[in-house]
């Protein structure tokens, strides 16, 4: 009776490989040719699948979204904003996309960031659109993460649909972003600027030219409320940057200006909209609610050490001490439409602090919560 | 029951001494990870004949003991590598403030080879610290990139790139209060110029 079952079974889990490699010969044998053509795969799309209820295959498509960055304020995002798949492949319970490197990918990329959009589909149903930021170095051609994971993980969508991505030749696939308005220069937490509680220090907060934000996306269906949807980034190429200096016993946030743009959704995305990150402005400036102070109440007493800020050789020399911000703190970025964004700012580059120490005889001390001090995402200035 | 006990006992035994095997295969094949992580910069300026001390975290993942040898400093493009003088590790004492000559007045040092360090905070205290110092013989910018630390486990050799970068600033005593303050420019002025450079290097 057992054995019977575990042939049943066995026969059954090979009847679904067979379908299952039936399915992605035939996607591969009805890809568009460009995608059919492309070159190794560079970058792997993975994740989880919810349960769709309806019958039929899986099509996970991704798109390449050239509207992720840096558009300068009041410019309308031409349309459509989501261009043609740029790899599509089915799928059951969970995916592995492989998205090759091709030139409509790298040309997709403003300022070498390029976000990806995964959308899940069977016949009559289809995922949320979820988005994932991946930096690609366009210099170089190519992408710079060989792997990135997006959770497709529920169904917002139902009823009859288009037809599956899969079936349909990739010129014809209707469905994107158009934006509909701006809401700019809005107040974006992008850092903390903490200086010692003494007159003779300085703390300068830079925001430079390559300062990048990975902000969430706020999506709605049918004017329902807004919820986090992965998440886009944003360089900072509008300004040459900008820097927040300030003498001792300041400890708060840093504002940057950011633009806002809202998208209503067409085609397979009709129904929804959007709210995202166009681009900052890249003027720090000071925020008006103070940054929690560090907390383990000195840096000699923070477990990870510390670093020291030397005093000054005289009143022109002072000691300095200077780091990069490669982890940021996740903060509550902005408000709009009651949607709270959250990001964090300086992942990939140019964000960093300088101390300047003029005291001849006091050194003050910058901790954190990692080891070496540098790598933590706040950095504490404190006198002992 | 007494059986069944026994079984528990020497089923926990069994465990135990496979996990202390495991653990103990771990050790023999890994080597502490030390991140470079993200560069950082200390600045200092001094007259000629006086040293610059600085001090670095000894910090690793995947812990264990490890006897140090020797660091070497790391060179900074387009700036001059000064030389060092002096490197130990510290045992105990408060560093202290702008320290300029060797051994460092309130602190306990220690020889640096030989010297075997579990490289790690441990128990709520902050890493093994080195303390180094520099030198040179000219005036005006000096840097490095970081250092490279050489060390030991079992006899074999291995090297960890640690990236505390230092920027040093020699310049001549009794300048006049103008002379000073233009000397006081060009040495911040280079110094954001050395850290620029310490990033693009890192980032490449």
């Amino acid at each position: 009776m057992k054995i019977a079952r575990t042939r049943q079974l066995t026969q059954k889990s090979l009847a679904g490989i067979i379908v299952a490699l039936a399915l992605i010969a035939a996607s591969l044998s009805t890809a568009p040719a460009a995608l059919a053509a492309a070159a190794t795969p560079d970058l792997v799309v993975t994740g989880a699948l919810p349960t769709f209820s309806s019958a039929g295959p899986v099509i996970v498509t991704v798109y390449a979204d050239p509207s992720s960055v840096s558009v300068p304020m009041g410019t309308r995002i031409p349309s459509p904003v989501v261009g043609g798949p740029v790899a599509e492949q089915a799928a059951s319970t969970t995916y592995v996309v492989d998205v090759p490197q091709t030139p409509e990918l790298l040309a997709a990329a403003t300022n070498g960031v390029v976000n990806l959009m995964v959308v899940a589909s069977t016949a009559t149903q289809m995922s949320n659109a979820f988005t994932s930021a991946v930096t690609v170095n366009a210099a170089l051609g190519t992408l710079s993460k060989p792997q990135r994971r997006v959770a497709v993980s529920r169904l917002i969508a139902a009823g009859p649909m288009l037809k599956p991505v899969m079936d349909t030749d990739a010129d014809a696939v209707s469905c994107g972003w158009i934006e509909i308005s701006t809401s700019n220069n809005i107040t974006a937490r992008v850092g903390q600027l903490h200086v010692a509680n003494t007159s003779t220090m300085i703390g300068t907060y830079q925001y430079t030219v390559q300062a990048d934000s990975t902000v969430s996306i706020g999506e709605n269906f049918n004017n329902g409320p807004f919820s986090t949807n992965g998440s886009d980034s944003v360089t900072n190429s509008l300004g040459g940057g900008g820097t927040d200096p300030h003498e001792g016993g300041w400890a708060k946030y840093v504002d940057v200006g950011f633009n806002y743009g809202t998208y209503n959704g067409y085609g397979c995305m009709a129904g929804h909209q959007k709210l995202q990150a166009d681009s900052s402005n890249a003027d720090p400036y000071d925020g008006t609610v103070s940054a929690p102070g560090n907390p383990w109440g000195t840096c000699h007493a923070d477990p990870n050490g510390y670093a020291h800020v030397d005093p000054a050789a005289d009143a022109s020399h002072p000691g300095t001490w200077n780091a990069d911000r490669s982890t940021a703190k996740s903060e509550d970025m902005s408000i709009l439409l009651a949607y709270q964004f959250t990001g964090s700012t300086g992942f990939t580059s140019d964000i960093n602090i300088l101390w300047e120490n003029f005291s001849l005889s006091k050194t003050t001390y910058v901790c954190g919560d990692q080891v070496p001090v540098q790598n933590s995402t706040v950095l504490y200035n404190d006198l002992s | 029951m007494l059986a069944s006990r026994v079984r528990v006992t020497l089923l926990t035994v069994l465990l135990a001494s496979s996990a202390v095997a495991c653990s103990g295969n771990r050790a023999a094949t890994e080597q502490p990870v030390f991140a470079p992580g993200a560069p950082s910069m200390s600045g200092l300026s001094a007259h000629p004949g006086a040293l610059g001390v600085f001090s670095a975290y000894l910090a690793a993942g995947r812990a264990r003991p490890i006897t140090l040898e020797r660091i070497v400093l790391l060179p900074l493009p387009g700036f001059r590598l000064p030389q060092l003088a002096h490197a130990a590790l510290l045992e105990g004492g408060t560093y202290p403030a702008r320290t300029l000559v060797w051994p460092p007045p309130g602190v306990r040092l220690r020889p640096l080879t030989g010297s075997v360090v579990w490289p790690a905070a441990r128990a709520g205290k902050p890493p093994p610290e080195l303390a180094y110092a520099l030198t040179a013989d000219g005036l005006g910018a000096y840097a490095t990139a970081g250092i490279q630390l050489d060390y030991k486990i079992g006899g074999k050799a291995f090297t960890a790139v640690i990236r505390d970068a230092v920027f040093l600033w020699y310049f001549l005593r009794h300048l006049s209060p103008e002379a000073d303050k233009a000397d006081g420019t060009k040495y911040l002025a280079a110094n954001a110029r050395a850290y620029r450079t310490l990033r693009s290097d890192l980032t490449g």
